[in-house]
């Protein structure tokens, strides 16, 4: 949908949830599921923090995996200072001065090192899986990765706008509590986003309630094509490439809540 | 080619492949068909030449059944005449002149082609007629794809909706609350005259309700506009507002006039007539005559049958015959609106996906019930359609209880 009726919002602080709650969740998938991320990440043992402000978000990596946290309890060994919001923006969409001030742990290189190099690998997961398949990785588990990365980058990116964004904030003002599970046919890929008590909230694996309505993807060829927008989806969903269930409106109001995430974390 | 092919062919060549309230993604796609061949009375055959009893009557316009004779003859008749001239004929006069005639508080009519181009029109004539820009309407109500009523973004600005307050259903107070915020500043009141959203239930007015409006609408010189496009003709002859007792300024009606023929129309009280006259809307076929022709045979015909009030009869009999049948299985069922226009939906919290599967059983047993939308009542529902269709849904309702 274009951004004629409601063009996106200018706060920075929008923009860094959007990256820090939307993106760096990924780094989760990006561990489990890619082989070059675990060999990326090595023997490292670290924790780390992105901060600007009162936001904050806690990346854990350890034995190749990866936790993200929202709201930490524990203060990580490395913190990442980012003296404004525009600054951590810059750092996600490489415009401008992005350089942070290690407050903690600027002493620990090597795993520095390593998160930077991850970092650019989830960058380069999330725009497309050509990049992951010119670093040797096998092209339908690169397909898959890519897939993974997106699904669950759009559905916490819309919930964070369902919560933060006043357009999509008023898109389900009225709509009361409600949830809804996504999945791929024949992969182990699901996700669900739930507005419960007001809050949107986001998961990945089987709903924890029943849905109101579903949306399943034919394949995965289905969901990339879905996922990267400016597609037919009616035509999608008669041809049954998309195919819904239950309490479908919600999903009408899903679109133009999705199809505001790229213009926001990928800016012309 | 095989009704896939078709389908893969629609959605190659048309956006959306159906557009609109047609297509099968608001239904239950790959279980409901998606092209239909033929209909006759209350049977409708699908792509595949599945028999369908049809409870969904186009969306509403067919009150007498598809292909009615007598209809489809009055519509040639006058069409072997030539159907678009360069004037109007006599039939836009006598048409005009026969709902003037039906309709209490009309004294003028205006027509179009669909409902959206009437709704729209009126909310211009109460611009024109009251000198006031806002327009109230009700959360759910549809009166159209206009930007300016409909619940759409794409293609839309904020602009196109800046002028349209949204009222809840049924709340007296709200109502008040939004006349008291824009005193002044109100030209219509547009409602339907019950609420009819999809996937949610029917909910017919509350008396004191449409007192409301009406008081508002005086106290603060607005206009009530009734959008009887869907309602219209199926509970009482003149207008909608006789059935719920309710004193619109202007009425809109469409579907159900011409059973079936492309027309729509817009009734109001003499004193709007100068306001109607000044704001220009028009269209190459908006006074082809072989509809309006059709349309006042259908009127003749409903008039001769008492058409309403058997039509409430008949939907008040099968309603209930349906909900015993739900008691009889044990599958509980929710009923909302009227026997004319009823809704049954499976009464279970999150019922949207259970009450798709329950409408693709029925469906299977060769009844066209559709999931989210209400359904429709016509003459063509005999007796022993209404008869042979409770035996299908008898059984759907079993195999859904034991599915």
């Amino acid at each position: 949908m274009s951004l004629l009726f409601a063009p996106l919002e200018k706060k920075p602080e929008l923009l860094a949830n959007l990256y820090l709650y939307a993106v760096l969740p990924g780094f989760s998938d990006l561990l489990k599921h890619c082989p070059l991320a675990r060999a990326k990440l090595g023997h490292h043992s670290f924790s780390l923090r992105l901060q600007s402000g009162s936001l904050q978000a806690d990346l854990y990596f350890s034995k190749g995996r990866c936790r993200f946290f929202r709201n930490p309890a524990l203060r990580p060994q490395i913190i990442l200072r980012y003296l404004s919001l525009s600054q951590l923006n810059h750092q996600f969409n490489g415009k401008g001065f992005a350089l942070p001030l290690p407050s903690r742990g600027a002493t620990r290189l090597g795993d520095l090192q390593a998160f930077s190099a991850l970092a650019g690998l989830l960058q380069e997961g999330l725009l497309s899986s050509r990049n992951l398949i010119e670093r040797g990785l096998e092209s339908s588990l690169a397909r898959s990765i890519h897939i993974r990365l997106t699904l669950g980058c759009v559905m916490a990116a819309g919930a964070e706008l369902i919560n933060k964004e006043t357009f999509s904030k008023n898109l389900f003002a009225t709509s009361g509590d409600w949830l809804i599970d996504f999945s791929i046919a024949s992969t182990d890929m699901k996700a669900w986003l739930e507005r419960r008590g007001g809050i949107c909230h986001w998961g990945r694996g089987a709903p924890p309630r029943s849905p109101g309505a579903s949306l399943e993807f034919a394949s995965e060829a289905a969901a990339l094509e879905a996922l990267s927008g400016n597609v037919d989806t009616l035509a999608m969903v008669n041809l049954r490439t998309i195919r819904l269930r239950g309490h479908t409106p919600l999903l009408d109001k899903l679109e133009p809540v999705f199809a505001r995430i790229d213009p926001y974390l990928k800016p012309q | 080619m095989t009704p896939e092919e078709l389908l893969q062919k629609a959605c190659d060549l048309l956006p959306g492949g159906i557009p609109g309230h047609q297509n099968p993604a608001l239904t239950v796609p790959g279980t409901f068909p998606a092209f239909a061949r033929r209909a006759e009375g209350a049977i409708y055959e699908d792509i595949e030449g599945h028999r369908l009893i049809d409870f969904m009557c186009g969306y509403g316009p067919l009150i007498l059944g598809a292909a009615h004779p007598a209809v489809d003859e009055a519509f040639t008749q006058v069409a072997r005449n030539g159907n678009c001239f360069n004037h109007p004929t006599e039939w836009t006069v006598r048409l005009a002149e026969k709902l003037v005639s039906l309709i209490d508080f009309a004294d003028w009519a205006f027509f179009g082609k669909n409902g959206a181009d009437m709704t729209y029109w009126a909310t211009r004539v109460a611009r024109e007629h009251t000198g006031k820009p806002y327009l109230i309407k009700f959360s759910q109500a549809y009166h159209g794809t206009e930007a300016w009523c409909s619940d759409a973004y794409a293609g839309a600005l904020p602009e196109e909706k800046k002028y349209t307050l949204i009222c809840p259903w049924n709340d007296p107070l709200a109502l008040e609350k939004i006349f008291a915020e824009k005193r002044g500043q109100i030209a219509a009141v547009i409602s339907t005259p019950f609420d009819h959203p999809v996937f949610a239930d029917q909910s017919l007015p509350d008396p004191t309700f449409l007192k409301t409006i009406r008081n508002q609408c005086d106290q603060e010189g607005a206009l009530w506009i009734l959008d009887d496009v869907r309602c219209g003709f199926r509970h009482h002859l003149g207008g909608s507002h006789r059935y719920f007792n309710c004193q619109p300024d202007l009425s809109c009606y469409s579907k159900a006039l011409a059973n079936g023929y492309a027309l729509s129309a817009a009734v109001g009280r003499q004193s709007l007539k100068p306001a109607a006259s000044r704001v220009f809307a028009t269209g190459s076929f908006w006074n082809n005559p072989a509809p309006m022709a059709a349309a006042l045979k259908t009127i003749e015909i409903l008039e001769q049958t008492d058409g309403p009030a058997t039509i409430l009869q008949k939907g008040q009999t099968w309603v209930e015959a349906f909900l015993d049948l739900g008691k009889k299985h044990g599958v509980p069922l929710v009923y909302s609106g009227t026997p004319a226009m009823p809704f049954l939906r499976i009464g279970e919290p999150q019922w949207a996906a259970r009450q798709q599967d329950f409408c693709s059983a029925v469906l299977r047993e060769g009844v066209f019930l559709h999931p989210h939308h209400n359904w429709f009542i016509g003459l063509q529902h005999t007796d022993a359609i209404l008869e042979e269709s409770l035996t299908k849904i008898d059984r759907a309702l079993k195999n859904f209880r034991n599915a």
